[in-house]
């Protein structure tokens, strides 16, 4: 079980080692997963494990949003509205289920990495005609994995600051 | 009834954010269809060319100095090698070029004597690689020239093997380039034969395609393709790609054509842009 109690500053320190790490995963290419079409979404695995651990509130998520746009993104306000949507999804997620285990930590994890990385190809520019859903699905799972990863740092960040 | 409403919230004790959450929605809808309109998010790129590319190069140092390394600590003897081969290759070229040059002599009296003034001469400038990456999934090369060198949105970029890709965000010193393999890159091209003209886009996976060539018309694997200049964009005749895969689509209408690159943008240093088309 998780536990969920961080204060403002404290939450505003991790959040701040996070993107930082998170911006140099993004404009470094790791061994075997950078080929583009691989590479897992490191902004929505960080916000997704932020939003779940409930650092953010909807209005810092919305400027993080149009910063991560500024700096790593193709279309102005495409990750505040990714952003935005993990938010209220993870709001009604909470809303009406009770998540307590690591099973149903898990599952919030997965269903919100879908919801961003689904957000995000809907709202991509791109010429392509057809999805390519093995490639998707392999990005997902490396996202969710990279997700997961991201909440253990969290805790361990929690527990040592 | 208030107590009712509260009592709903099962688990929750914040306030339900549907207001701000319409609101944000709105919001980020309105700029994506604002900045695919008018172009805002190149606008901020452009004004802030002094942050991106240097957090990027600080973000490479290390890839940078590990290549420098291995360059450095490459063998005598390959290079020996290599220099052989280049100036066997050197050699090659100039007998080509003398080949050339008779032909292009023949071509302009032809055309002449045809009266076609349409000439193939292209303008472009020489520049370095800064960085060849992939920048959160998409694939980016950063060249050391921009504005002030003539370069401009829209200009593509070629070596001597062949397309590279096409300039999307001009900074003063300098440019981003999108990679022919790039998934938001569409290029109209022919076969050498000039049988068909086809549109090829990148698959994001460092080949390009044409999702749907009809399957009455004949195609072999090895056909090369080079850029048709329908588009007045690109010059006529550099080559783009070869055919390494058909596959028939699922109604045999269609076939799927998979394309390797000639060029490999990520191994090279040095690319040309092209600025004009010439006299």
């Amino acid at each position: 079980m998780i536990k969920k109690s961080t204060s403002r500053g404290k939450g505003f320190v991790i959040s701040g080692i996070l993107f930082l790490l998170t911006l140099f995963l993004s404009y470094s290419n790791l061994p075997l997963i950078d080929s583009p079409g691989l590479m897992p979404n490191y902004f929505i695995a960080l916000f997704v494990s932020l939003i779940a651990f409930r650092l953010m509130n909807i209005y810092i998520l919305f400027l993080l949003g149009l910063i991560v746009d500024i700096l790593v993104g193709s279309l102005l306000g495409q990750y505040s509205l990714i952003f935005v949507t993990i938010f209220f999804t993870n709001y009604i997620l909470n809303k009406y289920f009770l998540l307590k285990t690591s099973v149903m930590i898990v599952s919030q994890h997965l269903i919100l990495t879908t919801t961003g990385l689904i957000v995000f190809l809907l709202s991509s520019l791109s010429y392509e005609l057809n999805l390519d859903v093995n490639l998707f699905a392999i990005k997902l799972v490396i996202t969710c994995l990279i997700c997961l990863l991201y909440q253990r740092i969290i805790q361990f960040l929690d527990e040592k600051i | 009834m208030k107590s009712t409403k509260k009592a709903l919230r099962l688990f929750s004790k914040n306030p339900f954010p549907i207001f701000s959450f319409i609101i944000l929605l709105s919001i980020s809808l309105s700029l994506m269809g604002l900045d695919h309109r008018k172009g805002i998010y190149r606008d901020i790129k452009e004004k802030s060319t002094f942050i991106i590319p240097p957090i990027i190069y600080i973000f490479n140092i290390p890839k940078n100095i590990n290549n420098s390394l291995h360059n450095l600590f490459t063998s005598k003897s390959q290079l020996f090698k290599k220099n052989q081969e280049l100036e066997n290759k050197i050699i090659d070229l100039s007998i080509e070029n003398q080949k050339l040059n008779l032909i292009e002599a023949e071509n302009t009296q032809l055309r002449n004597s045809i009266r076609i003034s349409k000439s193939l001469s292209i303008d472009s400038i020489s520049a370095d690689i800064i960085l060849p990456n992939i920048n959160n999934g998409k694939e980016i090369i950063l060249i050391n020239k921009g504005l002030k060198d003539g370069i401009n949105i829209g200009n593509p970029v070629i070596n001597n093997i062949g397309l590279i890709g096409q300039i999307i965000t001009v900074g003063n010193n300098f440019s981003e380039i999108n990679p022919i393999t790039s998934k938001r890159y569409m290029v109209p091209a022919i076969f050498q034969k000039a049988t068909d003209n086809v549109i090829i886009r990148g698959n994001g996976s460092g080949y390009l395609e044409v999702s749907m060539f009809p399957s009455h018309k004949e195609v072999s694997i090895g056909s090369v393709l080079m850029s048709s200049g329908i588009d007045n964009t690109y010059p006529k005749g550099i080559k783009i790609g070869k055919i390494i895969k058909i596959t028939p689509k699922v109604n045999n209408q269609f076939n799927h054509l998979l394309i390797a690159p000639f060029s490999a943008p990520m191994a090279h240093s040095q690319v040309r842009v092209v600025i004009g088309k010439g006299k």
